[in-house]
């Protein structure tokens, strides 16, 4: 063999095995970059999404509405856990790309503890409806936020309900004409999401929550386990609430009586002793007696 | 040495100058790229700050109306240990805007003071950020129970990364 040819196959052997380990490196690298500028992406969106939560309070405007218009399709994860003083509810973002996987991994998880978000465990689309209802037990406790991005018809919907409806709709939901896409909600009959006023509980999906006063909001468009665990948060943070107007108690005692304690200390332990839903009516009760008082009071708590 | 060896060693010096090379670009990349994600971070803390300086009158734990923070539950909050991880940013103070010395409240000395600590993390690189409310509580005179309200400062401190 010529001793020539032998040594140009063996340097361009050579520089095919190392430009082969240059470009898998420079692949591996462009990939893993693209993967990790995804994942911040995701994580900004959850975190952007956290920090409109804020803004999107009431403030004490009884019912605020928005709608987020995202980049891309976006797939928004609510998550809720009661564990802890206050529970919290964690938001999780993940983008739909064409490059790779069509829905990467999750996004950087934003735990919001004093914030109490409504919605299906994930809700997907380029647009995020958002409305917020101020919930009052008998004080103000929180703004309850409710995350949608299905559309919704209503049916036979009450005339106090229609009125209240305005308030809420950000573009997504409608009465009457329904298409065949909308998810249908009806007022004492049967249809996807069924709301028993008298009972007042909402069916969907075979499983059955209760509600009480704006909360009936909450029921519609959650999922049975998002709504059950915000429920128990809500009730941690009126016990924590009814504790400080005690605690608030003993400082104004002096120059201004409401005598107020049993009340709240009734309050409290029917907050805590809620393990359902179904329970609200009871704690409905111990806040009308407590409110009563209060307005009755020679010095009102609140 | 062969001139086919010296040709190897030779192409082996430039690839390993080449790897060198975008090694060296790579680790550029990354420090701009990690120090803009500081920045992004610390923008959004910034955000989230400012948004809760301005919202703090509405929650239930200070509220007492529209713009109104009731000095009565936040001296009740001062450093509430179940509260500690219950807010998003990493202080949380109200200054009465007085010309008095600087006076912290505490259960003792209320309400003869001005600087309520309501909520105070460990972190230690922090930037604060405020808003002007008013600050009420219930006062007494000649028999009468009243809201007295002063004008006072919030400050919300966020962690600079």
């Amino acid at each position: 063999m010529n001793k020539k040819a032998l040594e140009m196959s063996f340097n361009w052997i050579f520089a095919i095995i190392v430009g082969a380990v240059i470009l898998f490196l420079a692949i591996y690298f462009v990939g893993k970059i693209i993967s990790t500028g995804r994942y911040q992406q995701d994580s900004l969106v959850a975190k952007e999404l956290s920090s409109l939560t804020n803004p999107l309070g009431t403030g004490f405007a009884e019912t605020s509405k928005a709608v987020i218009d995202l980049k891309l399709d976006t797939r928004i994860f609510n998550d809720c856990s009661s564990v802890g003083n206050f529970g919290k509810s964690i938001l999780s973002a993940t983008t739909r790309s064409g490059i790779g996987k069509e829905w990467g991994d999750k996004g950087v998880e934003q735990e919001l503890q004093s914030k109490y978000i409504f919605s299906e465990k994930v809700e997907e689309g380029k647009k995020l409806y958002v409305f917020t209802r101020e919930f009052n037990m008998p004080f103000y406790v929180s703004d309850i936020m409710v995350f949608t991005s299905k559309n919704y018809c209503f049916i036979n919907i009450p005339y106090d309900f229609e009125n209240e409806f305005v308030n809420i709709n950000a573009g997504n939901l409608k009465v009457g004409n329904c298409t065949l896409s909308d998810i249908q909600v009806c007022f004492n009959q049967d249809c996807d999401i069924s709301i028993d006023t008298y009972e007042q509980s909402v069916t969907k999906n075979g499983s059955k929550v209760y509600y009480t006063g704006e909360l009936i909001y909450a029921a519609i468009f959650s999922d049975k386990e998002t709504y059950e665990c915000n429920i128990k948060r809500l009730m941690k943070r009126i016990s924590h609430l009814t504790l400080i107007y005690q605690d608030k108690i003993d400082i104004i005692n002096e120059m201004c009586f409401s005598g107020l304690g049993p009340e709240l200390q009734g309050l409290d332990s029917m907050a805590k002793s809620l393990n359902s839903s179904i329970d609200l009516g009871q704690v409905e009760s111990s806040a009308f007696a407590l409110d009563y008082k209060n307005d009755y009071a020679g010095c009102q708590l609140y | 040495m062969k001139k086919a060896q010296f040709k190897i060693q030779e192409m082996a010096f430039i690839l390993l100058a080449i790897v060198l090379f975008f090694v060296i670009v790579g680790l550029f990349f990354v420090a701009i790229y990690s120090r803009n994600l500081k920045n992004i971070a610390t923008n959004a803390e910034e955000g989230q700050a400012i948004l809760i300086a301005q919202v703090l009158a509405e929650y239930p734990e200070f509220s007492c109306g529209s713009l109104c923070l009731d000095a009565d539950r936040l001296i009740v909050m001062n450093k509430r240990r179940k509260y500690t991880n219950f807010w998003p940013v990493e202080t949380i103070e109200v200054r009465k805007i007085t010309k008095e010395e600087e006076k912290e409240c505490t259960l003792e000395n209320y309400p003869d003071c001005n600087y309520f600590k309501v909520h105070n993390s460990e972190t230690e690189n922090i930037r604060k950020v405020g808003s002007f409310t008013s600050l009420c509580r219930k006062d007494i005179t000649s028999g009468q129970t009243y809201d007295k309200c002063e004008l006072a400062k919030i400050l919300i401190g966020y962690e600079v990364r």
